[in-house]
């Protein structure tokens, strides 16, 4: 347990450090954040078409609302920590990557959910759309971060070299 | 050897009823996580830029350059007079760089969110010099708009108030002509999307941000305050270009503040001490599971 832990803080800060380089941030973070405007923009204009987006803005065409999606906003840190969380626990590499890919998809498809929902209630209602985004959706972000987390592990067998030390303990 | 053996069976999810404590302890933390919040401009990364042009840039007679100056996508070859006094640029130069790159991609956008913009009046075939004060709003001409004189826009108290000119071909200023902002309003939420390419006259004083499909020409004296970005071609200038637009908080477009600081200005995922528990919930139930395989 000390091994896990120890190998998830030094991955966790690790990433989080390699996260906030200038190679880092211009090769993925900031791509990938221009890319979740315009997938949000994307989804949005097939039912809405007073919608814009520019760089990392969407707003509304319609009555001028707009948010911005800022560094910190794309789920890259959500990702980051489910990873460094799949990497230090004991299975294989292709666990592992099984399991960060199938963490990426879940965290990115709820964070565009997330953007869509707020841009429509931040429109209808400023008080509601601060509480969701303070509130309500880092906690769904956490819960979705989470039931992965859980499903992983639940989709492993347990280390065999716990099973050779029952085994031995039986004897 | 790997260090997990499929044929074994897998721990079902309801044994994880001992770690629930830590998970609402969890999530009850994260609900008084909180954030700091920015502005933004449709003009994205141009937002630092006083001038940038796509084929050149050049200094004809004196004109100094307040803000960054970039070009894109010609090189630095193309730029003449910059940044040699008289020709003065207090900022940087971005020539034919991944800055300018990026920068003439949200100018494209730019241009097509004003473009966008729904009309509040077609002003098609008058002068902005006769035309009286305007309140913020959109307005249009299908073909070129003429300044003669002095244009007044009426801000009506809104710090943030939008003013967009939608032009369909050239914006023509004659000599001496002026635009002033009113009643609170900034020079910051002026802009002018020009179809093709803008002229003014000497000694013109225009207040915004001319965005521009082709080319911008300032004659002898021609002073902008704000900017003067060009798409696909040059940029003359014979007088000062101030971009004073780099601390406006409002978002250029109709709506006034619409994305007033400290509300909508960013939308993240995870707070700090929200990303703190989550992985303290990570930790706590790899240790939960972890403890269970060893029974």
């Amino acid at each position: 347990m000390a091994r896990f832990f120890l190998t998830f803080v030094v991955i966790l800060v690790g990433l989080l450090a390699a996260e906030l380089t200038p190679p880092v941030q211009d090769a993925v973070v900031v791509p990938w954040t221009n890319a979740l405007v315009r997938i949000s923009a994307g989804l949005l204009t097939l039912a809405d078409s007073h919608v814009a987006a520019f760089g990392k803005i969407l707003q509304s065409t319609a009555n001028g609302f707009a948010i911005s999606i800022e560094a910190g906003c794309n789920g890259v840190e959500a990702a980051i920590i489910l990873a460094a969380a799949m990497l230090a626990f004991p299975a294989s590499w292709k666990q592992r990557a099984a399991g960060i890919a199938a963490g990426l998809v879940a965290i990115q498809a709820l964070n565009v959910v997330r953007v869509i929902s707020l841009f429509y209630l931040g429109q209808w209602n400023l008080r509601a759309f601060e509480w969701a985004h303070l509130y309500l959706w880092q906690a769904l972000i956490m819960l979705d971060v989470l039931v992965v987390w859980l499903l992983w592990m639940r989709t492993l067998a347990p280390d065999p070299r716990m099973r050779t030390v029952d085994a031995e303990a039986a004897r | 050897m790997t260090r997990t053996d499929p044929a074994l069976p897998s721990i079902p999810l309801s044994r994880w009823h001992r770690g629930r404590p830590f998970l609402l302890t969890g999530f009850v933390a994260c609900l008084v996580a909180a954030f700091p919040a920015a502005a933004q401009t449709y003009l994205g990364t141009v937002q630092p830029f006083a001038v940038l042009g796509a084929s050149a840039v050049t200094c004809v007679v004196s004109s100094a350059v307040t803000g960054d100056l970039g070009i894109s996508p010609n090189n630095a070859s193309s730029i003449t007079g910059y940044p040699v006094p008289p020709c003065t640029v207090a900022g940087t130069i971005h020539a034919a760089d991944g800055v300018a790159l990026t920068a003439q991609n949200d100018l494209a956008t730019a241009y097509n969110t004003l473009a966008s913009q729904a009309c509040t009046a077609d002003l098609t075939g008058q002068d902005l010099g006769t035309v009286g004060v305007l309140t913020p709003g959109v307005y249009c001409f299908t073909s070129s708009a003429p300044l003669t004189g002095a244009l007044t826009l009426d801000a009506q108290g809104n710090p943030n108030a939008a003013f967009i000119f939608k032009i369909g071909s050239t914006l023509t200023t004659a000599t001496g002509s002026s635009v002033s902002v009113i009643n609170g309003g900034s020079a910051c939420g002026v802009s002018w999307q020009v179809g093709s390419s803008a002229t003014l006259g000497t000694t013109t004083n225009l207040l915004g941000n001319i965005v521009a499909l082709t080319s911008i020409t300032g004659n002898t004296g021609a002073i902008v305050t704000g900017r003067a970005l060009a798409r696909n071609a040059a940029i003359t200038l014979s007088g000062n270009v101030n971009n004073a637009c780099i601390a406006y908080t409002g978002s250029g477009l109709p709506g006034g503040a619409v994305i007033p600081p400290g509300t909508a200005a960013q939308t993240p995922t995870l707070s700090e001490w929200a990303m703190v528990m989550l992985a303290a919930l990570l930790l706590f139930a790899g240790f939960a599971v972890m403890r269970r395989r060893k029974r």
